[in-house]
């Protein structure tokens, strides 16, 4: 038991060396066709069958994942087993149709299994990179314990504002008020900054794109050197500059921990719903190749 | 150093003055500023006089965030701070010049407090996840009802086909597995699944095929290659249709040697088939060279076309003479270009390219083999291939030479100057002085025996002779007996008409050994040695770098004008 | 003054159950006026319960006696259960005087003198004394310390709303009810001193997340104390109290003060009356008869302050009590269990004889007074072992027994074959063995995985390692000829050795001994090593504590007896640890290795006790057995290499140390979880959930985390287990695989809740039957998996109270623990201490 092995090298990627002994052998099958490669031939079923079973017990995760109480091997084994199996079915499939395409049902559940096969690979570099970034990115510190942090950066921001010019303290206040962060799956995905905020007191709805945080910032920089301030408000303003940047900086890796927690969740929005039509399209595939025999 | 203390739990904030050395902060209760929180540590944090100024320090493992780094160790000044889990530690100018510094430390509050606008709402796990289970059914269903549900609708129910072919749904014919072949791939059958597939879950039936193909011949014996079991698909045993880029034909060796692998014996006939594994010098027997036989039967002898060894074995009888060295090389015969003779001069392909059109004497022999008889009479010949009128036509012809007194003074006065050839000599030693007519008939019989035996005929043909007849047949000549096909196998000789030699005839001599042979008794014909020297079967073909040749390139069924394989083999064609 | 046979002071359970059975008698005797009284200084009976808090239920322990009084009692609420006592004192004419505070007793049998507050006197022939321990309350001691919004006991905590109160002490008393108060009320906890010193460890957390809570309007006012309460009718308040804290003088103004400053112990109250105590420790027992008679003739104790805190056990006595004043020599009402305990001893003797016999012989029973003895016999297990010929016949004799114990409360002994294993090495279990008779073995496996067997006798016991350490069994116990054994649940030995010195440290001693002999001079010899284990010291270090700093002089060697020391040094500033010690260590060796100055510190990072030794006893040591010498220069030199390669392992090690500080280095195995690794997925909470009743035991965000480690809030199932401190019902075992879980005899008190250092348990209702994760899965009906299940009787389930849950590691699941089977990534790992480097290696 070691730490940072990840599913790919669970057990000495065991699946690993059987998913290639698997292609190799599949290979080898298709090798010894003397008939142009087809479905029909001997071959062909064979390696039509196998996948199927493949496909099947492939999808079969989504239930052993919530058997929880099951004692046949561990998530994470079967995890791996399914990557490893997931990638040999494409060459397994490919083989299987012997790269005769058309506009038919055939064709299409392939093609089905190809875009769960690649929505696959996405998810498993996902699993693989994301999880030693975002620690990074978040110090080890929680999403409630960052949005606590954010909390208190604009408390604070008020808080020195208070005794600050009150064209100041309104742009503060309205940079805060129109901060955005997060959203909906999408936009949290996305990550986009549509942060604004009015400069102008007179006119609290003027509002002007505040991206980064960057017209707030620049705004209290070309405050500070102004004369017309006092030491104190000089103090006041640096103080407020010092929270501010905090705060931006705060908010991005917030951002970046939104995007990347979603990414995790929503890749699978793609993978799940494809096996599932592709069980349906593969039972037609059987079902018709038998139908018109 | 004297520190003002202002930790602050939300409402009310305790304020004390605090005098030590280090300042500790921590969840241990004996922390001088005990914090909690998840993020607190045991003993989290000190803060220490250094100098004039301060420092923080970080014990154990733990750290503090400060100007968003994450440090251990850092010197503190009036302004600075640092966050502990969600406590915020503020240093602040004391105002007092006797303490050090304020220490501000304040927690923030939950998260639920974070004003409206900035909070983000969260993407919930479970609307994540119930739209999976959504789009999966949605997925699913349409995925049925395109692959499965319409196509079977439209494949029961002919109206709904044409219903849905206007207005561009799904029909069965999504579940085609490939095109057809392009001479099936024909309206009436084309995306008429049900033409050829009449019934579900039941492959097609030959009745199907036979509709349109009933004069098939069948090269392959049915009674035995198409008697699987009592099956009615037959002809899917090696017809594949949907099956592009591949043809019609099952072409692989498996479909013949998964029986053939082993010998088979024939009951009627003492005769059993070899193993054949493939076409290979080890995998497929030696070729039976089939030709003319004479089989003597109770009603005389009937000459049966019978599967023999090799040509080395053989001996044709053809009853003709032809020297094949003699016509070939060009230093005894020329053609009347002067050059050697070719092949092709005589053996010219027929359209199949297989077989060879037959030679005549009009085509092939007459320009050197004139059949000439009077020496006095420059082009004047016999008739070919009618014996029975040799005499006749002799006769008149010396008849006329004889009746008339002109010609026969005239061929008096030759008969002295001329080389006296055999006839007149005769003739004139018999100072034939009687009548025409007998003078005519001598020299016609003469000339005749000449001819027959040992100018003319004699030098093509086997020629037999019965004193006892009548002299109008005394002479027989033998029939030519010409084996047409060597093979039961087909074999087409435009595509081997390829090579390096400089000329066709040498691409010939390549196989045909013709060259060397002398006698007409020489069948020329290779075995099988020949073939593999370019020819292998498949499963070598890669590794050899041969041509690949599977079992119907040679044994093709349907092949008009073949016989039967086995008949063929067995012997059981009749001429 | 008014005369009488037998005068019962207090009407706790005790005194309530003696007055009933007087009452009995006079009525059986036909008399008209009382024999007895009954005297109870406040205005209701049993004035302790009656202070429970509202709704509390109150538990009928032990469950395999009978209730023998004239008063019913089971398990209810407190109010039930009073109003069934006031019935029954109505009932059975009770004479009863409230009211009637006794402030002493004088003269002796025949002619006793009850002095009661108000200045009367009454004369009685004997004294029952019930009065328990609770004593009275201590007042405020200021001006208004009697106004009428000052209390000094909370009976329902719900009776307010809305109103500020100040709860005044810092005692588990005053903390719980000032939680209790602030769920509906403002409440001010006022605490004398800087820290809550005094409480329970759970109560301690509790009032500190209390004060650090946004969401309570709870706040502690520390270093203070009062100075005047007064009538305040402003604002709607009642009350204003000034107190005196370290700010300068601090008023508040409230509805309601609640002093919870504890009670006058009534002991120097029972020592007026010439009753004296064994020892001067407070919790000691004044010295009684088989018959509760102390050692005043005439002068009777019953109930908690005989050393009888449960309330049947004291109603029992009350009865018993009374019978015996009477001169019925009646047998208590554990006879009969007793005698099935015994059934297969050799002697065929009556149970009271047994017991002398059993305390004549074996020195550590006597020290105790034959109540207790009986009170240990009656929790503990006999063994008596048999040749293999007669098992058949002995367990033949057992099952007759239990077939005829109808009700099923008998324990009687328990027949076990010569040569049978009574533990294994490496089995968690903590019994507690004393022989009575015959011998027993056991042999341990040194390093060569040779046996080392040692034979113990009549009188001696063991088990006593794993008693104090939580640690496994180390070594086999194996029954031998004809020997018969007392085997003591760990609960009940602590409950002994803290009541009674004379006997931990005699357990203490043999422990040192053994440990003595064992680590050093396996063949040294035992008077020797005795000798030598009197010049030791034992050292008891909390949390955080160091046992010795980098750098200072030493001349001490530590042998670990219980928890783990993080050994951790200086490099560069930074304290990076070097390894840990744990139980059967020894640290700190080089001192006496001849370079006194300590390279390391060691730090405790759990409740850690240590044997200490000085060089001569060291010394004295070696010469008994070479092997100790070696031994310790080995373990000297082992440690030096790990040291060598700390810089290369830097970051491991401030993992390790963190991991420490995370509170794993008392665990037995704790869930950590990968980060490097972690997808987020929640799986393992889910799992949790799933597997235990919609809840889960884990909660991985809220966990602490450094570097790639992350420590979810989960069990540690810890060596000592805080939570097994006080579990009233015995509910919470350590599975002999190591798990700790709580099983369903949970009464829902709370108190593991609140031992719990790493609050990994909760109070929860029972959960209705889980809709399948299926129909949830392909028809979305239900709850998700790890919600809570739809409960539509959710009343129904939650009338059963809450109990508590904690993780119990799956030990019912064949697979092991879901949490970690369950995770797609392999980023939930369950680890032990000793695993903790192997892990971190990698880098």
């Amino acid at each position: 038991m070691a730490l940072n092995k990840n599913i790919l090298l669970f057990n000495n990627s065991m699946y690993g060396k059987i998913a290639l002994g698997l292609g190799i052998v599949c290979s080898g099958i298709y090798m010894t066709s003397e008939n142009p490669a087809n479905g029909g031939t001997w071959q062909g079923y064979t390696l039509g069958t196998l996948g199927a079973l493949i496909i099947v017990w492939l999808t079969l995760l989504g239930i052993r994942k919530r058997s929880y109480r099951s004692s046949l091997g561990t998530v994470q084994g079967w995890t791996s087993a399914h990557v490893y199996l997931g990638l040999v079915l494409l060459l397994i499939g490919t083989l299987h149709c012997g790269y005769q395409f058309g506009w038919n049902i055939h064709t299409l559940a392939y093609v089905l299994m190809v875009i769960v096969i690649v929505s696959g690979m996405y998810g498993l570099w996902l699993y693989l990179m994301l999880p030693s970034a975002m620690e990074s990115n978040r110090k080890n510190l929680s999403r409630e314990n960052m949005l606590r942090q954010f909390d208190s950066f604009n408390q604070e921001a008020v808080i020195i504002a208070a005794d600050l010019p009150i064209e100041i303290q309104n742009a503060v206040g309205s940079a805060i008020k129109h901060t955005t962060l997060g959203g909906g799956t999408l936009a949290q995905i996305r990550a986009k900054d549509s942060s604004r905020v009015s400069l102008d007191a007179t006119a609290p709805l003027n509002l002007v794109d505040n991206r980064d945080q960057k017209a707030l910032l620049s705004y209290i920089a070309h405050e500070l050197p102004k004369p017309k301030h006092s030491v104190e408000q000089h103090e006041k303003l640096q103080a407020l500059l010092d929270v501010l940047s905090q705060r931006k900086t705060l908010l991005n890796s917030l951002r970046l921990d939104m995007h990347w927690q979603t990414l995790l969740h929503v890749w699978l929005v793609v993978h799940i719903p494809f096996s599932i039509a592709l069980l349906g399209v593969l039972t037609a595939h059987i079902i018709s190749v038998f139908f018109y025999w | 150093m004297k520190l003002i203390l202002e930790v602050s739990t939300g409402e009310e904030a305790i304020v004390r003055e605090w005098d030590g050395k280090v300042l500790s902060i921590g969840r241990s209760p004996h922390s001088d500023v005990q914090l909690f929180g998840p993020g607190v540590a045991e003993h989290h944090v000190r803060i220490i006089a250094d100098g004039d100024g301060l420092r923080l320090e970080c014990p154990m493992n733990t750290s503090v965030v400060m100007n968003d780094e994450t440090v251990r160790k850092a010197k503190l000044s009036v302004g600075n701070s640092f966050y502990i889990d969600s406590h915020k530690v503020s240093i602040m100018a004391s105002g007092d010049s006797a303490i050090a510094a304020k220490v501000r430390i304040l927690q923030y509050d939950d998260v639920s407090k974070i004003p409206t606008a900035t909070t983000p709402d969260n993407i919930s796990a479970r609307s994540t996840k119930s739209r999976k289970r959504l789009w999966s059914y949605g997925l699913l269903a349409v995925g049925l009802l395109v692959s499965l549900v319409l196509p079977m609708l439209s494949s029961f129910d002919s109206k709904a086909k044409l219903v849905f072919e206007e207005y561009g749904l799904p029909t069965d014919t999504i579940w085609t597995s490939g095109d057809l072949a392009s001479a099936h791939n024909i309206p009436g059958i084309a995306n008429e699944c049900k033409v050829c597939h009449e019934s579900p879950f039941v492959s097609v039936r030959d009745s199907v095929c036979l509709t349109c193909h009933q004069e098939l011949p069948a090269h392959g014996n049915n009674d035995i290659h198409m008697q699987v079991g009592e099956d009615p698909r037959k002809c899917l045993s090696c017809h594949k249709e949907h099956n592009e880029p591949s043809t019609l034909v099952h072409t692989d060796n498996a479909f013949c040697t998964d029986c053939h692998a082993d010998a088979m014996d024939w009951a009627d006939n003492k005769k059993s088939l070899p193993p054949v594994l493939g076409f290979s010098a080890k995998g497929h027997p030696e070729f039976k060279l089939q030709y003319l036989t004479p089989q003597n039967t109770a009603t005389g002898v009937d000459w049966q076309n019978i599967a023999h060894g090799t040509s080395e074995m053989l001996a044709e009888s053809s009853n003709l003479k032809f020297p094949h060295d003699l016509h070939l090389g060009g230093d005894k015969v020329q053609r009347d270009d002067g050059k050697a003779m070719e092949c092709s001069d005589c053996h010219s392909l027929d359209k199949n390219g297989e077989h060879f059109v037959p030679i005549t004497m009009d085509r092939s022999c007459r320009s050197c083999h004139a059949l000439e008889f009077d020496i006095q009479a420059k082009g004047r010949e016999l008739h070919h291939g009618e014996p029975e009128l040799v005499l006749q036509q002799l006769t008149e012809y010396f008849a006329l030479q004889y009746a008339d007194p002109a010609l026969r003074a005239e061929r008096e006065q030759d008969s002295r100057r001329l080389p006296t050839i055999a006839s007149m000599s005769a003739v004139d030693r018999d100072s034939c002085k009687g009548n025409a007519i007998d003078c005519a008939r001598k020299a016609a019989l003469l000339e005749a025996e000449t001819q027959f035996e040992r100018t003319g005929c004699a030098v093509c043909h086997m020629i037999t002779k019965d004193e006892s007849k009548p002299l109008a047949d005394r002479w027989h000549v033998e029939p030519i007996q010409l084996q047409d096909n060597w093979y039961n196998a087909r074999f087409d000789h435009t595509v081997h008409m390829v090579g390096d030699e400089k000329s066709e005839t040498a691409m010939c001599m390549t196989c045909h050994k013709a060259d060397v042979s002398s006698a007409s008794t020489d069948v020329l014909i290779p075995g099988i040695g020949k073939c593999v020297q370019c020819h292998t079967d498949a499963r070598e073909a890669v590794t050899k770098k041969q041509v690949s040749s599977s079992c119907i390139d040679c044994h093709s069924f349907h092949i008009p004008g073949k016989p039967m394989m086995l008949d063929a083999y067995l012997g059981r064609l009749h001429d | 003054m008014s005369k009488y046979h037998i005068v019962i002071i207090g009407s706790g359970p005790a005194g309530l159950s003696a007055a009933a059975r007087a009452a009995y008698h006079d009525q059986q005797a036909g008399r008209t006026e009382p024999s007895y009284v009954l005297l109870e200084g406040f205005s209701r009976i049993s004035k302790t319960i009656d202070e429970y808090q509202k709704g509390k239920h109150v538990m009928a322990e032990p469950g395999f006696i009978d209730l023998r009084s004239d008063l019913n009692f089971e398990i209810n609420t407190r109010e039930r259960i009073l109003d069934e006592w006031n019935r029954g004192v109505q009932e059975s004419k009770v004479n009863i005087r409230y009211n009637a505070e006794v402030v002493g007793v004088e003269g002796s049998q025949g002619d006793f003198t009850i002095n009661l507050k108000n200045g009367e006197k009454i004369s009685a022939e004997f004294v029952v004394l019930g009065i328990g321990l609770q004593g009275n309350p201590r007042k405020l001691g200021v001006a208004g310390e009697d106004l009428s919004d000052v209390a000094y006991t909370l009976s329902d905590p719900d009776e307010f709303k809305e109103q500020t109160i100040v709860v005044i002490g810092a005692g588990d008393a005053a903390i719980e009810n000032a939680l209790a108060l602030a769920r509906n009320n403002k409440v001010y906890i006022v605490n004398r001193r800087s820290e809550f010193s005094r409480a329970k460890e759970g109560n301690l957390n509790a009032v500190l997340a209390a004060i650090n809570n946004k969401r309570l309007d709870f706040s502690c006012i520390y270093d203070a104390g009062v100075s005047e309460v007064r009538e305040y009718t402003q604002d709607g308040c009642k009350l204003q109290i000034d107190l005196k804290t370290p700010d300068g003088l601090k008023t508040i103004s409230c509805h309601r003060v609640i002093g919870r400053l504890g009670a006058i112990a009534p002991r120097d109250f029972v020592e007026k009356c010439g009753i004296t105590f064994p020892s001067d420790k407070p919790d000691a027992i004044p010295v009684l008869s088989s018959k509760y008679e102390s050692n005043v003739p005439g002068l009777y104790i019953i109930g908690a302050l005989a050393g009888y805190p449960l309330i049947k056990q004291a109603m029992n006595q009350g009865y018993d009590v009374i019978e015996f004043i009477l001169g019925n020599n009646i047998r208590p009402v554990d006879h009969e269990l007793l005698a099935a305990r015994f059934a297969l001893l050799p002697y065929h003797r009556d149970v009271e004889e047994v017991i002398e016999l059993l305390q004549q012989q074996i020195p550590m029973f006597r020290q105790m007074n034959a109540l207790l003895l009986r009170e240990l016999l009656n929790e503990s297990d006999l063994h008596v072992s048999f040749p293999k010929a007669e098992m058949a016949e002995a367990q033949r004799s057992l099952d007759q027994l239990v077939r005829n114990d109808t009700r099923g409360r008998l324990r009687p002994s328990i027949a076990v074959m010569e040569g049978d294993f009574l533990f294994r090495n490496e089995d968690y279990s903590n019994t507690f063995f004393t022989i009575l008779e015959g011998e027993v073995d056991i042999r341990v496996k040194n390093k060569e995985g040779k046996y080392l067997t040692f034979t113990l006798g009549p009188g001696q016991f063991f088990g006593e390692m794993s008693l104090i350490s939580g640690r496994p069994r180390n070594g086999d116990a194996i029954a031998k000829k004809d020997c018969i054994l007392l085997e003591t649940p760990r609960r009940t030995m602590l409950k002994l050795v803290n009541s009674n010195d004379e006997i931990r440290l005699g357990i203490d001693w043999v422990f040192i001994t053994r440990a003595l002999q064992g680590f050093f001079a396996p063949r040294g010899n035992v008077f020797d090593i005795r000798q030598i284990a009197h010049a030791t010291k034992l050292n008891r270090y909390v949390k955080g504590d160091y046992l010795y700093k980098e750098g200072e002089r030493g001349d001490k060697l530590f042998l670990i007896r219980s928890g783990t020391v993080n050994l951790q040094k200086n490099i560069g500033g930074v304290p990076i640890s070097l390894s840990q010690a744990k139980t059967a260590q020894v640290i700190g060796e080089m001192a006496l290795l001849g370079s006194p100055l300590r390279h390391e510190s060691a730090i405790a990072v759990s409740q850690v006790e240590t044997i200490e030794l000085s060089q001569d006893a060291l010394n004295a040591l070696f010469a008994q057995d070479e092997v100790g010498r070696t031994k310790v220069e080995e373990a000297a030199a082992q440690r030096l290499l790990t040291n060598t390669d700390v810089q290369t392992y830097n970051q491991r090690n401030n993992r390790v140390s963190f991991l420490m500080d995370q509170g794993l280095g008392e665990a037995t195995n704790a869930l950590v979880i990968d980060t490097k690794l972690c997808v987020g997925c929640d799986n393992c909470e889910v799992a949790c959930a799933e597997t235990h009743g919609g809840i889960s035991r884990l909660n991985r965000k809220a966990g602490v985390g450094f570097a790639d480690l992350q420590v979810p809030v989960a069990c540690r199932h810890c060596e000592i287990p805080h939570c097994m401190k006080d579990c009233p019902a015995n509910a919470i075992h350590r599975a002999p695989s190591g798990e700790v879980f709580i099983d369903d005899s949970c009464i829902g008190c709370g108190n593991c809740e609140s031992n719990c250092v790493y609050d990994v348990i909760h109070m929860a209702y029972p959960q209705r039957e889980k809709n399948s994760v299926w129909s949830w899965m392909f028809l979305g009906l239900g709850s998700r998996p790890g919600e809570k299940p739809v409960d539509k009787k959710k009343q129904a389930s939650e009338a059963q109270g809450k109990k508590a849950v904690k993780c119990d590691s799956c030990k019912d699941l064949s697979g092991g623990p879901a949490c970690v089977r369950s995770c797609p990534t392999g980023a939930a790992k369950r680890i032990s201490p000793d695993q903790f480097i192997d892990i971190l290696k990698v880098q």
